[in-house]
């Protein structure tokens, strides 16, 4: 890929790798290697893409699976659970905790329909999980969310 | 929903875009230096060796390796090429479709240290893809398999990688490598294998269903999903994810394959180092804490091959995670004192056994400059030392 245009696809897109790694991982240096991984493999690919919907999408992807790798690289070497207080600290302390009690998985749903505005069904296809599962883990992020706020 | 889009406005990287942009670009042309350091030999393709149903063993200087293992690793010379073809004696192969065939492409590897890729095709010539239910974009595939050797107790701690893909053919290419601390000369190598799946909707599959990740873990006796055993023919079933809603499944398929491991002369030759009461120091950066210390390491054991190496360790103290793979300067010295680079891989379960105050810890050591980049194979009768962060140790 030429330099140019793929530096001009990282201003575009590397905010949002970076905060789909996060939804995963809650480490700011694991995005950071997350993020740099992904947008290598973007630098190395030969695809032709339709469209910048295209692109976005094959990022979210390639994002996801390199995220979930590395969760599972690490938890396959130990038994120990994840430290979540390794994430640094939010603006909104409350929500930041309020975050760091969903999985992973719910968190990711919770930025691609809340930020980055996908529907139902998109989230599926990006996911690659069925709709209602989709609709499931929203309605759980939200009940959980507004529990956690309500009582904090 | 205000909040939670704030939330995420203050989540970004702390580089500007040109900056990661910048990174990217200088880290891809300094991968594309390192690769075209040792060029290689190109070799001539070379007929294929069927392996339908029974078979005698594979004629050895027909093929070599690196036109049998592609991008995965590559001897430097091809004369070394054709000697490391090992043979597989007495292959077989069963498929529970008549439609469908196995081809055995080649083994290599060294006594301990077993590599072999195969082919999943059809009788007819047609790609495989056209009748899987699901092709993944991304050509990665898994199955549920049992590998084992006949003699489990000639090693007690394996590493293992396999890799299941569609090749450009159409057809399934598997890849298992097995590497072990025994002697894997003479011993029938079994594979049991039931369907195929794309690799990354299974493992989202299987965390929607139990909400937890599965962890492979071959020290227990349980087997969560199944996936591999080195305890041969051991009754492990697959979770029947056909019946869930989520219907999958790539391809509906058993199949295994057995043969006797014969290495050859070259493939069995090794070194070890001797002296083994030096202090190794070993760097690691803690997962968590991102700090980079060092451990004073004894060495237990060691062997390299032509292959490949091992080494186990142990040090003293708190056994934490850590990233050993990218933080340590490794190279095979040869009798020329040309380098070859190398990189620790501690693979899956095998690593941080604790045993009172002394934790140990087994590695691959990789003749390549990255975890996951091709194996180049070179005659270890010509290597005379390993270096590791700048310590020499001289290998006999």
């Amino acid at each position: 890929m030429q330099n140019d245009i793929f530096t001009e696809y990282v201003r575009k897109y590397s905010d949002m790798v970076y905060r789909i790694a996060y939804s995963y991982t809650r480490s700011h240096p694991d995005s950071e290697d997350i993020m740099q991984d992904t947008l290598l493999k973007l630098y190395q690919c030969d695809k032709r893409f339709r469209d910048d919907e295209h692109i976005k999408a094959w990022l979210i992807r390639v994002a996801i699976n390199k995220a979930k790798d590395m969760l599972r690289s690490v938890r396959s070497k130990t038994a120990e659970a994840l430290d979540e207080s390794i994430s640094a600290p939010a603006a909104d302390h409350e929500l930041d905790r309020a975050m760091a009690s969903l999985s992973e998985d719910y968190r990711a749903v919770v930025y691609l329909h809340y930020y980055e505005g996908y529907d139902v069904k998109e989230i599926a296809k990006l996911m690659r999980i069925t709709e209602s599962n989709v609709k499931i883990r929203l309605k759980r992020a939200r009940d959980k969310l507004r529990d956690f706020m309500t009582n904090a | 929903m205000d909040k939670i889009k704030c939330y995420f406005d203050n989540i970004s990287p702390e580089k500007s875009p040109e900056q990661i942009a910048q990174n990217v670009i200088s880290n891809a042309e300094s991968s594309a230096r390192k690769r075209s350091f040792r060029p290689l030999t190109a070799v001539a393709a070379a007929a294929a060796v069927m392996a339908v149903g029974v078979t005698a063993a594979a004629a050895t200087g027909l093929l070599n390796i690196n036109d049998i293992f592609g991008g995965r690793i590559s001897a430097q010379d091809e004369v070394l090429a054709g000697e490391l073809v090992i043979a597989a004696e007495d292959f077989t192969w069963s498929v529970s479709d008549d439609d469908y065939m196995i081809e055995l492409k080649g083994v290599t590897g060294s006594k301990s240290d077993m590599l072999l890729v195969y082919e999943i095709k059809r009788t007819d010539g047609k790609p495989v893809t056209d009748y899987m239910t699901n092709v993944p974009e991304d050509g990665a595939l898994v199955g549920f398999v049992e590998v084992g050797f006949s003699d489990e107790s000639t090693f007690s701690k394996a590493m293992d990688d396999n890799q299941y893909a569609v090749n450009e053919h159409g057809n399934i290419e598997i890849y298992n490598r097995i590497i072990t601390n025994g002697d894997l000369s003479g011993q029938q190598y079994s594979v049991n294998g039931v369907n195929l799946y794309p690799y990354h909707e299974l493992w989202d599959f299987l965390q929607q269903q139990n909400d937890r990740i599965f962890m492979w873990d071959h020290r227990s006796d349980e087997h969560p999903i199944g996936f591999y055993s080195y305890n041969s023919f051991k009754e492990n079933k697959p979770l029947d994810i056909a019946l869930n809603d989520e219907h999958i499944i790539g391809l509906e398929l058993t199949w295994s394959i057995d043969f006797t491991f014969s290495p050859s002369n070259t493939a069995t030759l090794s070194k070890t180092i001797k002296d083994t009461d030096n202090t190794i120091n070993i760097d690691r950066r803690n997962t968590y804490s991102r700090i980079v210390d060092t451990l004073d390491c004894k060495i237990i054991q060691n062997h390299f091959s032509c292959v490949g190496g091992w080494i186990e360790l142990e040090y003293s103290g708190e056994p934490k995670v850590g990233d050993f793979e990218n933080y340590n300067e490794i190279y095979l010295i040869t009798e020329d004192k040309t380098p070859i680079p190398c990189t620790f891989v501690s693979r899956g379960y095998s690593t941080l056994y604790v045993n009172g105050a002394v934790t140990t810890i087994d590695f691959e050591i990789r003749y390549s400059d990255t975890v996951e980049g091709p194996i180049t194979a070179i005659d270890i009768s010509e290597i005379e030392a390993i270096s590791i962060n700048g310590e020499i140790f001289p290998l006999a």
